[in-house]
């Protein structure tokens, strides 16, 4: 496997479902992590992640939640695209992404029995 | 009267240019390839106007607004805003106004019902095939934005029938102009969930020989009931369905496939052999 965990999980083929598509977001991450495509306002979250937040009515938990780095509850709140794009502007390694994305996915087999 | 001249898919994974490095060899030679036959086919095909095909990620569009289908129709698009594509050569790109107006009129007159845009920017789906094909001089472009990231999706046969109507406004517009169309994405992949990195080959291949086929019907039932099965990212498929409705569903020919797990995509590049170009 490489630094990245590709080769791995592309060997073992298929070990957890997709999640089934879902339209229903929440808007004020799903924003937060929009506006932060602007690199003048990724450098502002990266230097001060408590001042650019506060600039968001983000529910408490969904706060908690992205103060947390909790991949897999943010997975169930936002695109999945502005979710890989989020972390990786808010300087979460590939590796560590991926290795909480793919558990994210094993949480939600076991919740489903 | 415009006509037909090309019709092109390709795959647009970003980690193609972001992690080239980390490609290996082998597969840094299989994307290079079968880009350099892309460029050297549209570039003989001499298009005056592309119209490209892609999924907006996030960049034009956000949820308090996100069209199924949205037309540029700016006389200028900005190119690629994501840091990584710095070096891509073109700041502002050149569009054709009258073609995409065109297309929009004939949308409508065909029951389409497209959101406009009179300045976009032209994100990694649309820049990393025109630059890595090498398409220069680079001809006006049209950008076709079609929904493959948020659902809900644009049925796979509504697709095809937009491509047809594009090969419909391509031949009815009145001015004498070259035009090829491109649709980018695919194949398999996923992004931002659990099965974030795996590459369904199997599908990829079953997907390819239904193209090859020539009967979109099998094509299109196929692909309404598998990719809500498969990784999110092979929901851009639909741009290369698309590109098989503007050239009539015949005469696709694959350049390359291949998975590569390095940029996470089933990546493919393909033509189709239009009957009078």
């Amino acid at each position: 496997m490489d630094k990245m965990g590709h080769g791995r999980f592309f060997d073992l083929g298929r070990k957890a479902s997709p999640p089934e598509r879902q339209s229903m977001r929440d808007y004020w991450a799903s924003k937060l992590f929009f506006d932060l495509q602007t690199p003048a306002a990724a450098d502002d979250y990266r230097a001060d992640r408590k001042k650019v937040l506060d600039r968001y009515p983000l529910k408490p938990e969904v706060r908690a939640a992205i103060e947390a780095d909790d991949v897999a509850y943010l997975s169930r709140l936002v695109n999945p695209y502005q979710l890989r794009f989020y972390f990786f502007v808010a300087g979460m390694p590939e590796a560590d992404f991926l290795r909480r994305i793919r558990g994210a996915g094993e949480q939600t087999q076991a919740a489903d029995g | 009267m415009a006509k037909l001249v090309g019709v092109y898919a390709a795959s647009h994974g970003p980690l193609i240019v972001r992690n080239w490095q980390e490609i290996r060899p082998a597969n840094q030679q299989s994307i290079s390839a079968a880009f350099s036959e892309l460029g050297r086919r549209v570039n003989a095909a001499r298009p005056d106007v592309l119209i490209v095909i892609s999924p907006d990620h996030w960049t034009n569009f956000f949820i308090d607004n996100l069209p199924s289908i949205c037309v540029g129709v700016g006389e200028v698009h900005e190119g690629p805003n994501e840091p990584w594509l710095k070096d891509f050569p073109h700041r502002e790109i050149p569009g054709h106004p009258r073609l995409a107006d065109h297309i929009l009129k004939t949308a409508l007159e065909c029951d389409f019902e497209p959101s406009v845009s009179h300045y976009m920017i032209l994100d990694h789906g649309f820049c990393i095939p025109l630059w890595k094909a090498g398409i220069e001089p680079l001809p006006a472009i049209v950008p076709v934005v079609l929904n493959d990231i948020e659902p809900p999706f644009p049925t796979v046969k509504r697709c095809y029938a937009w491509g047809a109507m594009l090969a419909e406004a391509i031949a009815s517009y009145p001015e004498e102009l070259r035009v090829a169309v491109l649709g980018t994405g695919g194949l398999s992949h996923s992004i931002g969930e659990p099965t974030m990195g795996l590459i369904e080959e199997d599908f990829d291949r079953d997907c390819l020989r239904l193209f090859e086929s020539s009967n979109q019907r099998p094509l299109i039932e196929f692909l309404t009931k598998r990719l809500p099965t498969v990784g999110n990212g092979a929901s851009e498929i639909r741009n290369w369905i698309a590109a098989h409705g503007a050239a009539g569903g015949n005469g696709f020919e694959l350049i390359n496939y291949k998975a590569i797990p390095e940029v996470y995509v089933g990546f493919g590049v393909a033509s189709w052999n239009l009957k009078n170009p």
